[in-house]
């Protein structure tokens, strides 16, 4: 499974190691007026760019295939005249690391690393630009990227919510639940669902379009959809009213008569 | 609530943070799926990521999913439930296929799931 798993990611994550992409790094690289030595090796200590890298025994098929693995580097020096690729070991810089994968010393004689020391000057614009491209390249969303590096280049000012916090994000839900009750009051658990618009092919449209996103989206899709996501949705679904109170009715009962009990009742459903 | 720290990889959090929406929100109140419909299908199928390496959206996780859903709220109209959630998610996923393109790599599909997640928890 494991194995299955790591020969498919090969595939997946080939792209970053390939020349193409080094290629197209040292283009991004020098297109910045950036400084940058490529150097065969393990990436240093430092600061990482990502939350979680892939675990490192995910690589082990990738490197059995021959691909280097490529990590990017971003140094901050104190002092200008020590070698870009010493600083970070020497501890007299400040080091954003990217990779795909963690890198562990397991990984040391069986895959070949490269990294890719960036001179980084203005250490703001830097990391933006590298951010932006590494979430291009690699189709990552901001969230997979380090609270403190996001915080750095003004990403969570911009986009708070992708730097919230796992405790964050439940204190945000229960205060949306908390103030959808407060509007409210909760309804019973048997809604008629009047508007859903059911479709008995409804399966097998999440089926049929999950299946070709996996499988590298080869045909058509079957839902024939045409609404987009941020339009608003038509799929609300209604509770019914709730049962009418009995002391009401009976307050009814007694003030205008049976007649109009059952006519209440008779519209209230 | 299962914690999608299972595994590691770049998506690991945002199918943490789906994964509280899902549990804490969609499954908790009906109003709550109601009002924020969207957010609980983008989460069902950021969640629908499974764990390990491999970055792809698995059908069968997409149902069980919302079968959770609806069975936790759904009450006696759980498969009308079921159905509506099965059909927006399958609309979610045309669409980004038409905004992506056919050659885009699932990581992105992914991505784009999780930018519109943060989008409508901004909302």
């Amino acid at each position: 499974m494991v194995a299955e798993s790591a020969r498919q990611f090969c595939h997946q994550i080939g792209s970053m190691n390939s020349e193409a992409f080094r290629e197209g790094l040292r283009r991004f690289l020098a297109e910045g007026g950036y400084a940058w030595v490529e150097h065969s090796g393990p990436p240093p200590p430092g600061v990482k760019i990502l939350k979680t890298a892939h675990p490192p025994r995910i690589a082990e098929r990738l490197c059995e295939e021959g691909f280097p693995l490529v990590y990017i580097a971003a140094v901050r020096r104190r002092n200008p005249t020590t070698p870009l690729e010493e600083a970070c070991h020497r501890g007299e810089a400040i080091c954003y690391i990217y990779g795909d994968v963690e890198w562990a010393p397991e990984l040391e004689h069986r895959c070949r690393p490269v990294t890719f020391y960036v001179d980084v000057k203005e250490e703001k614009k830097a990391l933006e630009a590298l951010l932006l491209y590494i979430a291009k390249t690699r189709s990552l969303p901001w969230v997979a990227f380090n609270r403190e590096i996001l915080r750095i280049v003004g990403l969570c000012d911009a986009a708070p919510n992708i730097c919230l916090t796992e405790e964050a994000v439940v204190k945000k839900v229960e205060a949306m639940r908390k103030q959808l009750a407060a509007q409210r009051p909760e309804p019973p658990k048997s809604p008629t669902a009047e508007d859903v618009e059911t479709s008995p092919d409804a399966t097998a449209n999440v089926t049929a379009e999950a299946d070709d996103t996996a499988e590298t989206q080869k045909t058509e899709s079957k839902s024939g959809a045409a609404a987009g996501i941020d339009r608003p949705h038509t799929h609300k679904l209604h509770a019914p009213a709730a049962r009418l109170d009995p002391a009401v009715l009976e307050l009814v009962r007694r003030c205008c008569g049976e007649e109009c009990v059952t006519r209440l009742l008779a519209c209230h459903e | 609530m299962s914690s999608g720290k299972t595994h590691g990889g770049p998506f690991a959090e945002v199918r943490t943070l789906a994964d509280i929406v899902l549990e804490s929100g969609c499954k908790k109140s009906l109003q709550f799926l109601n009002t924020h419909f969207d957010l609980c299908v983008l989460a069902i199928l950021i969640k629908s990521i499974p764990a390990g390496s491999m970055v792809r959206l698995r059908p069968e996780i997409v149902r069980r999913l919302v079968e959770e859903v609806a069975a936790a709220v759904g009450g006696g109209d759980r498969e009308r439930i079921r159905n509506a959630l099965l059909k927006r998610a399958g609309e979610m996923m045309a669409q980004l296929r038409r905004e992506l393109g056919d050659s885009a790599p699932s990581e992105a599909y992914v991505a784009k799931l999780a930018e519109l997640f943060f989008m409508k928890l901004e909302a």
